[in-house]
């Protein structure tokens, strides 16, 4: 009796597929994105909680994006001239990274951290640039996590930095990203 | 006379200049006394960027508002709450500011809340920043 319960369940397994397919497309509302600059004068910081991002690892497609006003300083003043002298948010309100990897270096089911390569275009403040960087990810399970991080300079995007306060902020901003664990989209 | 006007102009210029400092230290204070720009529901915001982002950013991206609404989603220890409808596409993102934290995590799904928070704009959701409970 016991044999023939476990090959109906067997075949039940082969014969019917699992209602939850999952895809090898991850999207992650609550992406860290921080930035540093550190000179002798002072160290800037400020991170945004809820960058969006979209990973594909099927097609190897990256696409990021962040509000520019969702940046938060320590100091209130920073925060003003950072939106309102540098970044001209309310002309320029986000910041968006369009990119490729090689989908062949990802493997979902390889345990610890792999390095991506990938490239594609930086857009913020109405500059768009070439930009690569690499992608750690590592995986548990079906779920995926991200990190990344890489230096812009603000002359490359046209950020105008006034001669007063050029000497308190460094010439490249570190930029760091990370995702937390990401679920794979349901389809 | 000139000794005087010399120690007065020193004077003024350390006193404006430690305005100046305090000024430029000041932390981004909290928002609960401030009285928000707009009143609005969760669905009505989120269709208002829907319907037209730029003009929706013009008129309340970087201003308080106070928006209430059912939660669809929340992850409470990371300060994340979403209003809106449970099968909407886009929400209200709602970052709690750190100190709204041990009153975020007594609340679940469907619980209707009221927010101040400062918008940010639209991604795939509507954002608020350093947002504060008003009620339950």
């Amino acid at each position: 009796m016991n044999s023939i319960i476990a090959y109906i369940s067997w075949m039940a397994v082969l014969v019917f597929p699992a209602r939850i397919v999952y895809s090898q497309q991850y999207n992650c509302r609550t992406l860290l994105v921080q930035f540093v600059s550190v000179t002798p004068l002072e160290t800037i910081k400020a991170e945004n909680k809820n960058g969006v991002l979209l990973l594909d690892l099927q097609t190897g497609r990256v696409e990021a994006a962040v509000l520019i006003k969702g940046f938060l300083f320590r100091k209130a003043l920073m925060q003003q001239h950072f939106n309102e002298s540098y970044m001209e948010s309310d002309k320029f309100p986000k910041a968006v990274f369009s990119g490729r990897f090689d989908p062949a270096l990802v493997s979902s089911k390889q345990a610890g951290e792999q390095v991506i390569p990938i490239s594609g275009t930086l857009t913020m403040h109405g500059v768009s640039k070439p930009h690569a960087c690499d992608i750690i990810l590592k995986f548990s399970d079906t779920d995926c996590q991200g990190f990344a991080s890489f230096f812009i300079k603000p002359e490359d995007f046209s950020i105008q930095v006034p001669a007063l306060v050029r000497d308190n902020i460094n010439k490249q901003l570190k930029v760091e990203l990370s995702t937390g664990w990401m679920k794979p989209n349901t389809r | 006379m000139i000794k005087r006007i010399l120690y007065g102009s020193l004077l003024l210029a350390l006193l404006l200049g430690g305005i100046g400092y305090c000024f430029y230290q000041l932390e981004n204070g909290s928002i609960q006394y401030q009285s928000p720009a707009y009143r609005l529901s969760a669905t009505e915001l989120v269709a208002a960027f829907l319907q037209d982002e730029q003009a929706a950013s013009r008129q309340y991206s970087g201003k308080l508002l106070e928006v209430r609404g059912a939660i669809n989603l929340l992850n409470p220890e990371n300060g994340f709450i979403y209003l809106g409808a449970p099968t909407a596409s886009s929400s209200v993102s709602c970052t709690m500011d750190s100190t709204q934290i041990d009153k975020a995590v007594l609340l679940k799904a469907g619980d209707t809340v009221t927010i101040k928070g400062i918008c940010t704009g639209f991604l795939i959701d509507v954002q608020l920043n350093r947002a504060e409970f008003l009620s339950k």
